[in-house]
């Protein structure tokens, strides 16, 4: 919540796009800690007198607390391109790999050899069921970070919008998270059909749309859709970062807490003339992994009550 | 045991098919393409030829060629920066496994309460991405670049394998705790370890898995960082820099496809074994 109206302030405040807070000498005002007295130039030429605000100035002269709320704007909302297609592909996945309507067994008999036995039964239904799992399966095998790479390279070249680039990547991340629900989605389904749910509710009459959308999904499934959500948020955010970091992040023009930490790197505590207020942005990703951390254990505590 | 030889060698096709098609199809001027032409299908199956016979293409920007075996300054050997990867990977992994087991053990078996302060802090430690503990590293202990012994827990708890790790054994030692036969064994005041070995052993394999993929990339996310020479140093140097400076090269294809098949094939052999092993425990060959 802390963060929606940390967020927030970026929406109240965007005037401050257009600030730079100066010193006596005219010059701007970096680094600098909260409440300093000093000149506020508004809109490159208005000049009042005034004083920091309230986590100072960054690197740029402008206000920090306007930066890092513009900044995680930016990455929530990339971060959420990230979650649609998260979302729609696991879900959609997950129930064509793990609900089977028609009572036909998913699972190959171990005497088979797989493939050749789903041709000799003639059912193409099993064999794109298997096809679709081997994908997801593929999907998971390979290394997030690495397939990542090989996207935002190839995307570095054919696209030249950086802000397309990065929303192609963020559905890529969403689309590459997608294996981890889907396996346990389709676990919760096995789990269900184990104990004879899913029996009793088609013996009592529910059509299969309900049983999926509203048992499955809604009042089973829940709480790990929503762990899965926040978690794809926080890599989402992270990835950003790396992306930012490897050098291939948004430029200047679209703030994101990466781009920040990667404009404030030369400024870091430990090198020559380091800042310690350069670690703001990476308190700030810290912060979103521990609140991330913390609300997905407190969805799977409350699967497991 | 053949179901699982399919499923896996099933599971390395397709997803080397998905990144040949990717570094293919998306590139205008991609290297494959100029090398195995248009059609995706029979250039993926004549590079896999390729990939059998060692013929695994050259560095485009430097003119170097990928080999298996021995390098010079006109031969890159890929092995050994895969090696260094899965030993720094290997490291990062078996401590978490260890730590994590250890952990669970001794709160749940031998009731050591205080030990959940401990292990809720590198839980919640677990949830960090490594990139914080790559920057943390550098800030607090001014390491530039180079190995520090560090690193490895480093990977081993910022790679949430940990958290993952240390929540199945928790809840596969509580039911383990409960138990008709470790009942019977603590009345009969038998050792615990004793009859829990081959159920913890089971709980390794099962999460070792899961775990492989996601500690390659924490690996290559600190190799790259610190420059140590792994494939997080060769993707750097031989991908990252060159086609950041010089947007005009084609992205190297053939480096990025050995690369990846390497990993994937380190990763489901892995896994190949984990299961064969798996199968084995839970028929009691192995004790």
């Amino acid at each position: 919540m802390l963060f929606l109206l940390f967020a927030l302030y970026s929406f109240f405040y965007p005037i401050e796009e257009n600030v730079r807070y100066r010193n006596e000498n005219d010059e701007l005002l970096r680094w600098s800690s909260a409440n300093q007295p000093c000149s506020v130039e508004i809109d490159y030429g208005n000049i009042i007198v005034g004083s920091t605000p309230i986590l100072g100035t960054d690197k740029y002269g402008m206000n920090y607390a306007y930066s890092l709320s513009r900044s995680l704007v930016t990455n929530l909302i990339l971060s959420l391109l990230s979650v649609i297609p998260f979302l729609m592909i696991a879900l959609s996945t997950a129930i064509f790999i793990g609900y089977d309507s028609q009572h036909r067994k998913l699972k190959i008999s171990t005497n088979d050899t797989g493939i050749s036995s789903l041709w000799n039964k003639n059912n193409i239904g099993l064999f794109m069921r298997y096809f679709v799992e081997s994908i997801v399966r593929a999907l998971h095998a390979i290394p997030q970070l690495l397939i990542l790479i090989i996207v935002v390279v190839v995307s570095y070249r054919s696209l030249d919008n950086d802000l397309t680039r990065m929303c192609t990547i963020m559905i890529f991340i969403g689309i590459l998270s997608a294996p981890k629900l889907i396996f346990l989605i389709v676990d919760r389904i096995a789990i269900l059909e184990r104990d004879e749910f899913i029996n009793a509710a088609r013996a009592s009459g529910l059509p299969d749309s309900i049983i999926v959308f509203k048992h499955i999904l809604f009042y089973d499934s829940s709480p790990i859709i929503f762990a899965q959500i926040i978690y794809v948020i926080v890599q989402a955010i992270m990835l950003e970062t790396v992306i930012s970091f490897l050098g291939y992040g948004m430029g200047m023009e679209h703030s994101s807490i990466g781009g920040l930490i990667s404009q404030y790197r030369y400024d870091l505590p430990g090198v020559v003339g380091g800042e310690m207020m350069a670690l703001y942005p990476m308190i700030l990703l810290l912060l979103i992994a521990v609140a991330g951390n913390t609300l997905t254990k407190s969805f799977m505590e409350m699967r497991s009550d | 045991m053949k179901k699982v030889i399919l499923k896996t060698c099933t599971v390395l096709l397709l997803s080397l098919f998905i990144i040949f098609y990717i570094l293919h199809s998306f590139e205008e001027n991609s290297l494959l393409k100029l090398k195995y032409g248009n059609n995706t299908l029979l250039g993926f199956i004549n590079w896999g030829m390729d990939f059998i016979q060692l013929e695994w293409g050259e560095i485009h920007s430097t003119g170097q060629i990928l080999v298996a075996f021995g390098s010079n300054e006109y031969r890159v050997n890929v092995l050994e920066y895969l090696w260094n990867t899965i030993i720094y990977g290997f490291s990062g992994l078996t401590l978490a496994v260890l730590l994590s087991s250890l952990l669970a053990y001794l709160i749940v078996f031998l009731n050591l309460r205080f030990l959940k302060i401990l292990s809720y802090t590198l839980n919640l430690f677990s949830g960090i991405h490594i990139i914080i503990f790559c920057f943390l590293l550098k800030i607090i202990f001014g390491h530039q670049e180079g190995f520090h012994i560090l690193i490895i827990p480093i990977i081993a708890i910022g790679s949430y394998s940990f958290s993952d790790i240390y929540q199945y054994q928790l809840d596969q030692f509580i039911k383990l705790n409960q138990a008709d036969f470790m009942i019977a064994a603590r009345s009969w005041g038998d050792s615990i370890f004793l009859h829990a070995r081959r159920s913890i052993l089971l709980g390794v394999f099962s999460i070792w898995n899961s775990s492989m993929a996601i500690v390659f990339t924490s690996t290559i996310m600190v190799e790259y960082f610190f420059k140590i020479r792994g494939v997080g140093y060769a993707i750097d140097r031989y991908l990252i820099r060159p086609n950041l400076n010089n947007p005009s090269l084609s992205v190297e294809s053939h480096f990025l496809m050995i690369i990846s098949a390497l990993i994937i094939i380190s990763i489901l052999t892995a896994s190949l074994l984990k299961n064969i092993l798996n199968l084995k425990l839970s028929n009691g060959n192995l004790s």
